[in-house]
């Protein structure tokens, strides 16, 4: 089993967040608000996961956003989740997964 | 800094009131240099004998330039006031063009709305004091144990803008804040009872402040230009590579970087360290993250992950963190650099307002509203509100003015397709709640735009109503407004306007509350946007402005209603009827006579429409006149109307256009 950090990073404000990997909910809190300040991840997770493809579906109730990504995974990850509402990003949720931990400031 | 003119000057205020001779003035003029944002700005204080205490601060963004062989004249015509301005709100500024820097001196002259003096306007004549618009002093304290960063050389790994070499002060100063630094090493601190004697402690915030109040040897519970920085090894929330933890009493007085997050010497530890600091430092001066400028109170803007400033993560720039620093020129945005020079003095100064309160001043924040860094159209795009504020419901229009600030004559769309519903100009609106949109007129235009000359000498015109489009009302709620508009020229270069502010008052009691509801109907605002029609499915809504009229006659909003129906009935008003033919409505003479006489009036004595709409009401009635037989009753008006703008003392130009409407209404 490798470990896969979930960090709810930017851009919530008040909202409910709802994470599922391989099917199963693993987080599930709100309201939630990122500081203005970049003290750390608006919230995190830690969840084990096989090696190979994993399913993550991204649930944000209080806009009405959802997306569901597929990453394959060989070693320890960080996965960042935020709304970002660029156009690169058309479902609202932004997806960055890294080997390396996450700066806030 | 590189400039000839721009900096601060520091002067006295002379004039007929003695109070004000205590005054002095810190101007700073931001006009030419290296990332000039044509600005005027200033920080009043009054002396009391050895006592300073600050009075209030302006800024003036979009001035107009006029360079001369002997003198350079900066003219601010719509300026933003930390406190309300007397009866002077607009600004002249000259500096003689030929002098030395040593001897620079700026004659600041304060004007009333119409831009004359009076004579004894409060003028000032300012010294210039240093190229950089603002200067700062920090101390740098670092805990046991933390090396000094060294200078990070941006040739060490890709990047998007110019080599050199950068530390914290170089990158402030290159956005014309001097920062000194009061000591030459920073002093290394012995952790004793904050982060505790384990050297794996880490710090919080409140260890934070503490080691603030006793180790910042500037530091005072109020505003002041000292600023802290500490660089500490380690945060107690993991992952932090920097922090302004000062939010407790008097906000922003200091930042902490930790090493412990970015350590090292190479290239990548170097670019972050440096970049670490200057971020935290942006924080003191109120500056959020890119990303969450919405969340500023009022709202700075739009929040953007694409922006390549110092106050972005680089992760959240859409190609990734490494497409961020092959892009970035380490360097703030235009919107932050107005902020940091110019921003109103609490909104920046640490010890300020409280952090996001009044962050980053400039809301272009409509990212493709932004303006050009280099605009080489020689065109000027200027937006004005006509009326400093608005009562709650009154409709809200501006004028569009187009100016050829360059020495050929250019060819440009006429000046009819200044109007926001050509579709040629945008218009951007943020609302007191940050949220920003786009006016969008009520019908669409198919034109082809008619090319016509413009000099120096002739700008183009337009009045528009903005308060109401295709979604609705656009001010429908009181509060700070600020709009922009943006022109794509004719070949194809888009020029942004200034940025104007617009205030709509709050009502005073429920009668003005309920006049208000009665203009701000949908209905209503199809008759504003249309100036009257006649069609029954917009009944409900001449029903509204009668009951207006007979209910709240002594209501300044009273004149909109009759603007409207009298407009309209002053004119010819086609009717398809069920067999598909076209019945005019004649003019109702009567009506329009009672009603637009009355607006006239209320106009004349500044309780009712701007001038332009003064003038396009003159001429509707003068024309209904004549349409009717009233030959001399028409002259009357259209001669009414030349001498009651003759002494507003206009520009020749404005009264050619003024004397040829008067013509072509009585032709």
């Amino acid at each position: 089993m490798i470990q896969l950090r979930g960090e709810i990073q930017e851009g919530f404000y008040n909202d409910t967040v709802i994470v599922k990997v391989n099917g199963a909910e693993v987080f599930n809190k709100g309201p939630l608000t990122t500081s203005l300040l970049g003290k750390g991840p608006t919230a995190f997770f830690c969840v084990d996961v096989k090696k190979g493809l994993v399913k993550v579906e991204v649930f944000v109730p209080t806009r009405n956003l959802q997306d569901t990504k597929n990453f394959l995974i060989r070693k320890n990850k960080n996965l960042g989740i935020s709304i970002d509402t660029a156009t690169d990003f058309p479902s609202g949720i932004r997806f960055i997964l890294s080997d390396k931990p996450f700066l806030y400031g | 800094m590189n400039s000839d003119v721009s900096g601060l000057y520091k002067g006295a205020f002379v004039s007929s009131e003695k109070k004000a001779k205590s005054d002095k003035l810190e101007l700073r003029v931001d006009i030419d240099g290296e990332r000039s944002l044509k600005v005027v700005s200033g920080d009043i204080y009054s002396y009391s004998g050895k006592n300073r205490e600050y009075f209030g601060s302006f800024i003036f963004e979009g001035v107009n330039i006029v360079t001369e062989d002997d003198k350079i004249t900066i003219t601010g015509t719509s300026g933003k006031f930390s406190c309300a301005p007397s009866n002077y709100s607009q600004i002249r500024v000259t500096i003689p063009s030929s002098a030395s820097a040593s001897s620079l001196k700026a004659t600041v002259e304060w004007l009333d709305s119409s831009g004359t003096s009076s004579g004894d306007n409060p003028t000032c004549v300012c010294k210039f004091k240093s190229p950089y618009f603002r200067s700062v002093r920090l101390e740098h304290d670092r805990e046991e144990g933390v090396p000094p960063f060294s200078d990070y050389d941006t040739r060490r790994l890709p990047c998007g803008g110019a080599a050199r070499e950068l530390n914290l002060e170089k990158a402030y100063s290159e956005a014309g804040i001097d920062v000194i630094k009061l000591s030459k090493a920073p002093k290394p601190i012995v952790p004793d009872g904050y982060g505790g004697s384990d050297p794996d402690a880490k710090w919080s915030d409140s260890e934070l402040h503490a080691a603030m109040v006793e180790h910042f040897s500037s530091w005072k519970n109020q505003p002041g230009w000292n600023v802290w920085l500490f660089s500490a090894k380690d945060y107690e929330i993991p992952q932090t590579y920097g922090m302004m933890f000062d939010e407790i009493g008097r906000h922003r007085q200091g930042c902490a970087v930790f090493y412990d997050s970015m350590n090292g010497s190479g290239a990548f530890e170097t670019r972050l360290q440096l970049y670490a600091c200057v971020h935290e430092l942006g924080h003191c001066f109120n500056l959020l993250h890119s990303f969450q400028k919405s969340r500023a109170i009022p709202p700075a803007g739009a929040d953007s992950s694409s922006s390549l400033s110092w106050m972005n993560y680089p992760r959240r720039y859409p190609s990734g963190e490494d497409g961020f620093w092959e892009d970035f020129p380490f360097q703030f945005t235009d919107s932050e650099l107005i902020h940091l020079r110019h921003g109103l003095r609490d909104d920046v100064i640490f010890g300020g307002n409280d952090f996001s309160v009044g962050a980053a001043l400039s809301g272009s924040d409509v990212s493709e509203f932004d303006a050009p860094s280099v605009d080489r159209s020689e065109l000027r795009l200027r937006l004005e509100s006509v009326k400093a504020s608005f009562a709650f419901g009154e409709p809200v229009v501006v004028e569009i003015k187009l100016t050829n600030i360059g020495k050929t004559i250019k060819t440009v769309y006429d000046g009819t397709c200044l109007h926001p519903k050509m579709g040629l100009v945008q218009i951007a609106i943020r609302d007191p709640n940050g949220h920003i949109r786009i006016w969008k007129p009520l019908f669409e235009h198919l034109f082809s735009p008619r090319l016509k000359a413009i000099d120096k000498e002739h700008p183009f015109y337009q009045s528009a109503f903005i308060g109401y489009g295709r979604e609705g009302f656009y001010f429908n709620q009181p509060g700070m407004y600020q709009i922009r508009a943006q022109y794509s020229l004719n070949d194809g270069v888009n020029i942004v306007s200034n940025i104007q502010t617009i205030r709509v008052r709050y009502p005073h009691n429920d009668d003005e509350e309920e006049a208000a509801d009665l203009l701000l109907g949908q209905e209503q605002g199809v008759l504003l946007y249309l100036k009257g029609s006649d069609p029954p499915i917009l009944k409900k809504g001449h029903k509204a402005l009668n009951r207006l009229m007979q209910q709240y006659p002594r209501n300044p909003l009273t004149v909109y209603a009759k603007f409207i129906t009298g407009f309209n009935q002053g004119r010819t008003f086609k009717k398809i009827t069920a067999d598909h033919k076209i019945i005019p409505r004649k003019p109702n003479l009567k009506v329009a006579e009672r009603l637009l006489g009355s607006v006239i009036q209320l106009s004349e004595e500044g309780k009712g429409l701007d001038n332009i709409s003064l003038n396009q009401t003159m001429v509707r009635l003068a024309k209904a006149q004549k349409s009717k037989g009233k030959e001399n009753e028409a002259k009357k008006t259209m001669d009414h109307m030349m001498e009651f703008f003759g002494k507003k003392k206009f520009k020749h130009s404005i009264m050619e256009t003024i004397e040829m409407q008067a013509k072509q209404a009585l032709a």
